[in-house]
Order: structure tokens, then C-alpha cells, then sequence
């Protein structure tokens, strides 16, 4: 065992420092930097980064060249809030890690770490990545608690090492999903909520064991609360009513040093001057045009388009199982208004800057982890799709549960009739 | 069914349904799939992108349907999807053969073919006219004739239907 430990370690050492210097040559370049989209450019990856995006086709020594002619390239897509590595099947008799029920290390749900809970091995880890999601914001998605514990930003290589950034943000719902799990009324949850807040500010920098301590927060919600407070950690809060957009913003301005995101959004628009001027992006699922409830009656598909035209920094990608719709949840935004461009950054780019990792992924800058994917054509396009992605500079092996399940079948399909058992 | 001799039209979700494809053409059954969704309970554990053109190879009758109050509303679109991932692993349908989907083989199913499903003499003037190739994520039902009548006109925000509930609440008459 010990051996076979330690081949492991050199050969992933091995494959680290062997990997490869390549060149993505000829394609439509979508850089989600200043360089804006090139026509025909030459995208340099070496040790892991992007070196460099650059008009034309040159290719200097030593480098691999895959051919992306006639082919659109983008970084590597970000999924902006997701369960992915917490939920294998939701509505299992077994244990979803999407979901927590109370214990007592926590009163308000913000100390609560889905870091301890990333699965990479996960079979919606290559069902998504071999469609161009990348990486993703992953957190709790079910909880009778005011937050919705602490999320974590992850890679999808599969790697052992699923977790980019933990505790990379907070989450809360102030709409009519989160009021039902929270006091039952927004006279409760906002108390509370605000409450929550001012008290993690008073209370001192560290809670040890032995501090005499009674707020509504446990010492470690506190702790998980401090990041948020001075903005290094985002709080995403969920609103879609007009009027709880509202709260969210009049929230900001008495907590200016939080970097307050609004997800969900379905009533954006309708309040889009304010939040731009607020500096508030938005995380949203486009699709979302039908009046779900109450709090959802100015749902349209053109939220999106308004947002981005009163200057909103949107993203858009919010599911788990099917996070790779994401882009045709962004083209049908197209549809409805959307520039080309801003689609593609809300996948990207955007989703990066809303959790702090501009520097890291969503983007084809120099020095950024070189995720990748090189598409058959526009990604916006339901027939179209990700034919090469790379994650960290790597190749992702096209493979997955589900490819390997329809190869077996149409084999199965292609086969002289046999009715034995298939394995 | 055959024990008890009657006819089933068509199973719906059938998120297996390829896997005994063709069993189904056999017996003349309908699948009513999903172009992708899946994995949200173990019997949909199995789904993959292929399950409608791959049933539809087997000879069998192939539905893509959504189950969803915003797919159904984009439903060209998951069979574009069905289409395009059938293409993709050698299943070439041509796409004037794949709107059966949502067309004529739903109508089979339904037991409606011989008024709607498809455009012929005598048959219910039921058309859609689309702003580009409804294969493509950036189409948009530019007009649409129920029984002959126009019921929606993208450019004439008159047509655009405001059900009674929405009646004075916010986005009323919003496009959708």
C-alpha cells in the first residue's frame, strides 16, 4: 500500500512538471480580458497558465499545437452557484451533503464549511466538465438556518484537490424561499439578518472556548461572519421581488464594506438603475419568465438584456446536475436582448470577478489557470458543443458516466441480438 | 399489456427508454423523453443525451417533451439539442425528420395525428412561423396560427397573451 502510495506521488509530481507547453491555434478568441474577442488568435498555455492571446497564428518552439481553426475558444466556464460535488441524487434515501440539519456549532448556518464536503470523484464532475464547466461555486442548498453556510470555489479536473477556494462566500435568502424556512415573515428575517450582522461586527476579532458568549450567533458563525464583513468573502443573498431587491440594497448601504451579490433576481430589472449604482452584480438563471409566486410576478427572460443595460455586471449559471445548460440559458438571453459578448463574460468572466478569482479562472489573462475549451462553434448555439477542454493545461479525457453508458448501449444497439446479461 | 391486450401510446420521461429500444419499436410504444435533464431521483440516474435519436434509430416513436413549464416554452430547442448530441456519436437524422419529436409523433401518441401534427389537406391550421432555423438557440416563434387563427404575433404586442391572474400585477403585458 505504502508503495503504490508513493508511485501515486510521483507520478502526479511527474505529470505536474511534465505538462505540457500548448498552443491553441486559429480560433475565435474570447479572452473575457481588454483584448476583448479575436477573430483568429493564438492562445499560448505553459506550465498550468495562460502566457499569452495574440492576433494570428504563430506558434513559437516547443510548444503543442491543437488546431482550433473555424472553432470558438473561451476560458473555461464558471459555475456561478451550484451544488456540484455535495449532490450525487437529490431526492436519494442517502446522504446529500447539499442539505444540513442543526447542530450546535451553529445558531445562524454561517459556520457551517461545504470545503470538508467536495466529492471530485462525483459523477457530475465529468458530465459537466466534458461540456466546458470548468470550475463552480458550490454550496449548501437546504437549511432551516438563516445562511446557507460557507461555499467554496472548485475545480472540476477530478482531481484530489477539488477545492480552489474555500470558504469563498456566504449565501442567504431573503425571498418568500428563504422567509418560509426563516421566521415565516420578512418582519422576522430581516431583524434577524441585521441583527446577525451588527453582532458579528461587535463582537471581538477572535471568540476563544472560554469567552462568555450569548449572541444569536455561535462563536463560530462569528468567525465565519469576519470575512464577510470586511468584503474578502462575498455575501449572495437571493431576492426576486422588486421590494426585497430593495431591502438588499438599502442593506449594502448600511454595510458598505460588504460585497453584497443579489442572486436569482427574477425582478431585477425593475430596480436595475439601483443596483447598478450600488455596485451590486447579480447572479441569475434567465430562463426564469413565469410568475412562480408572489415575489416573482415581473418575471421576464429580458432581465437579463435590462440588467446589463443599466449597467449591471451579470452572471448567469445556476443549477447543479444540468449546470452545463448554463450556456443555453445565456443564449436564449441573446435572444431576448443580450449582447453576444456580455453572454459569454456572464459565463465566464463575470461569475469569476462575483467570487473574487478574476486573477484565477473565468478569464484567458496571462498568468490565469489555464482552463479552457475549445467548442465546435458559437457556445451559444443548443447544437453546438465543447469538443477539447483543458483544465490547470491539462487535456480532459472526453469521457464520463453518461458517454460511457451510451457507448455501451449503441454497442449494445449495433450488435447481432443477444440476450445475455451485458457487462 | 399484452397479457391483458390493450395498447400503451407512450411512456412518459422514459429515461431509459434506449436501452430497450427495441423492445419499444416492437410494440409500437412512444417514449416521451427529455433531451438532457436527469439524475434528480435514481430511476433518472441513467439519463443521457442521446435517449431520444437513439430510440428513434431503433425505429421506435421518439417525443421529446420538457415536463417543465419553461422547456415546453423552448421545446424546438431540446429536440435541436436531442438532434445535435444524436448527430454527434454517428445517429444522422436529417431535421426535417426530427421535428416529428414535437410534431406528428406526439400527436400519434395522443391519438390527434389525423388533425394535427403535421401539415396536411383537411388537417387543423396549426403553424408556426420562426424568425430562423428553430434548430438554433436564437430562433423566436414570430407567428403563430391555432386552428387557422393567429394567437401570437412576436411584433404586435397586442397578441401577446395576459392570462387573468396577471391582470393589474406587475409585468402585465411584459414580453415574456
Amino acid at each position: 500500500m505504502k508503495t503504490l502510495l508513493l508511485t501515486a506521488a510521483l507520478l502526479s509530481v511527474s505529470a505536474s512538471a511534465m505538462a505540457e507547453k500548448i498552443a491553441v491555434v486559429g480560433g475565435k478568441v474570447f479572452t473575457g480580458t481588454a483584448q476583448g474577442t479575436l477573430e483568429s488568435a493564438t492562445v499560448l498555455i505553459d506550465n498550468h497558465k495562460v502566457v499569452s492571446v495574440a492576433n494570428g497564428t504563430t506558434v513559437p518552439a516547443g510548444y503543442t499545437v491543437i488546431d482550433a481553426t473555424g472553432k470558438y475558444v473561451t476560458p473555461g466556464l464558471v459555475g456561478a452557484y451550484t451544488q456540484l460535488g455535495l449532490v450525487e441524487v437529490g431526492m436519494s434515501a442517502g446522504t446529500v451533503d447539499s442539505a444540513v440539519t442543526a447542530l450546535p456549532v451553529s445558531s445562524t448556518g454561517a459556520a457551517y464549511d461545504v470545503s470538508y464536503a467536495v466529492n471530485p470523484d462525483s459523477t457530475l464532475m465529468a458530465i459537466s466538465r466534458v461540456e466546458g464547466i470548468t470550475s463552480a461555486a458550490t454550496t449548501i442548498s437546504k437549511t432551516d438556518y438563516l445562511f446557507h453556510g460557507q461555499g467554496a470555489v472548485i475545480t472540476l479536473d477530478g482531481d484530489a484537490q477539488p477545492v480552489l477556494k474555500p470558504r469563498a462566500f456566504v449565501a442567504v435568502n431573503v425571498g418568500n424561499a428563504g422567509v418560509d424556512d426563516v421566521g415565516g415573515s420578512r418582519a422576522a428575517l430581516w431583524v434577524m439578518l441585521e441583527n446577525a450582522i451588527v453582532e458579528a461586527q461587535e463582537a471581538p476579532k477572535t471568540l476563544s472556548a472560554t469567552t462568555e458568549w450569548h449572541g444569536i450567533n455561535s462563536r463560530l458563525d462569528v468567525k465565519a461572519l469576519k470575512p464577510v464583513l470586511n468584503g474578502d468573502a462575498p455575501l449572495l443573498i437571493h431576492a426576486d421581488r422588486a421590494a426585497d431587491i430593495r431591502q438588499v440594497i438599502a442593506f449594502k448601504q448600511r454595510h458598505p464594506t460588504i460585497h453584497v451579490v443579489l442572486v436569482k433576481g427574477m425582478e431585477g430589472w425593475r430596480v436595475a438603475d439601483e443596483l447598478a449604482a450600488a455596485k451590486i452584480p447579480v447572479i441569475i438563471d434567465p430562463e426564469f419568465n413565469l410568475p412562480g409566486g408572489f415575489d416573482q410576478m415581473g418575471a421576464t427572460l429580458a432581465n437579463a438584456a435590462r440588467l446589463h443595460k443599466a449597467g449591471v455586471t451579470v452572471a448567469i449559471g445556476m443549477e447543479t446536475h444540468n449546470i452545463r445548460l448554463a450556456t443555453q440559458h445565456a443564449g436564449n438571453a441573446v435572444a431576448h436582448g443580450l449582447p453576444h459578448d456580455a453572454a459569454l463574460a456572464a459565463l465566464t468572466v463575470n461569475p469569476a470577478k462575483i467570487l473574487g478569482m478574476s486573477e484565477t479562472i473565468g478569464s484567458l489573462s496571462k498568468g490565469a489557470r489555464a482552463d479552457l475549451v475549445i467548442w465546435s462553434g458559437d457556445p451559444l448555439e443548443v447544437t453546438e458543443a465543447a469538443e477539447t477542454v483543458l483544465i490547470n493545461g491539462e487535456v480532459v479525457e472526453h469521457t464520463s458516466r453518461q458517454i460511457k453508458l451510451q457507448q455501451r448501449y449503441q454497442e449494445f444497439a449495433d450488435s447481432p441480438k443477444a440476450s445475455q446479461y451485458i457487462r | 399489456m399484452k397479457e391483458f391486450g390493450y395498447q400503451i401510446y407512450s411512456f412518459q420521461h422514459a429515461v431509459e427508454a434506449y436501452k430497450i429500444a427495441d423492445i419499444l419499436a416492437e410494440n409500437n410504444v412512444c417514449s416521451a423523453m427529455w433531451a438532457d435533464w436527469w439524475g434528480f431521483k435514481m430511476e433518472a440516474y441513467d439519463g443521457i443525451r442521446e435517449n431520444v435519436p437513439m430510440v428513434h434509430k431503433a425505429g421506435a416513436c421518439a417525443i421529446v417533451h420538457s415536463d417543465s413549464d419553461l422547456g415546453i416554452q423552448r421545446l424546438n430547442q431540446e429536440a435541436a439539442k436531442a438532434w445535435a448530441d444524436g448527430r454527434r456519436v454517428g445517429i444522422d437524422i436529417p431535421q426535417e425528420q426530427a421535428w416529428v419529436w414535437l410534431s406528428a409523433n406526439p400527436a400519434k401518441s395522443l391519438g390527434i395525428f389525423d388533425k394535427t401534427g403535421s401539415l396536411e389537406t383537411g388537417k387543423n391550421a396549426d403553424v408556426v412561423l420562426w424568425t430562423a432555423n428553430p434548430f438554433s438557440t436564437y430562433a423566436r416563434a414570430e407567428k403563430v396560427y391555432i386552428d387557422g387563427g393567429l394567437a401570437y404575433d412576436l411584433n404586435d404586442p397586442q397578441t401577446w397573451p395576459v392570462g387573468d391572474f396577471e391582470l393589474g400585477q406587475v409585468g402585465e403585458g411584459d414580453s415574456k
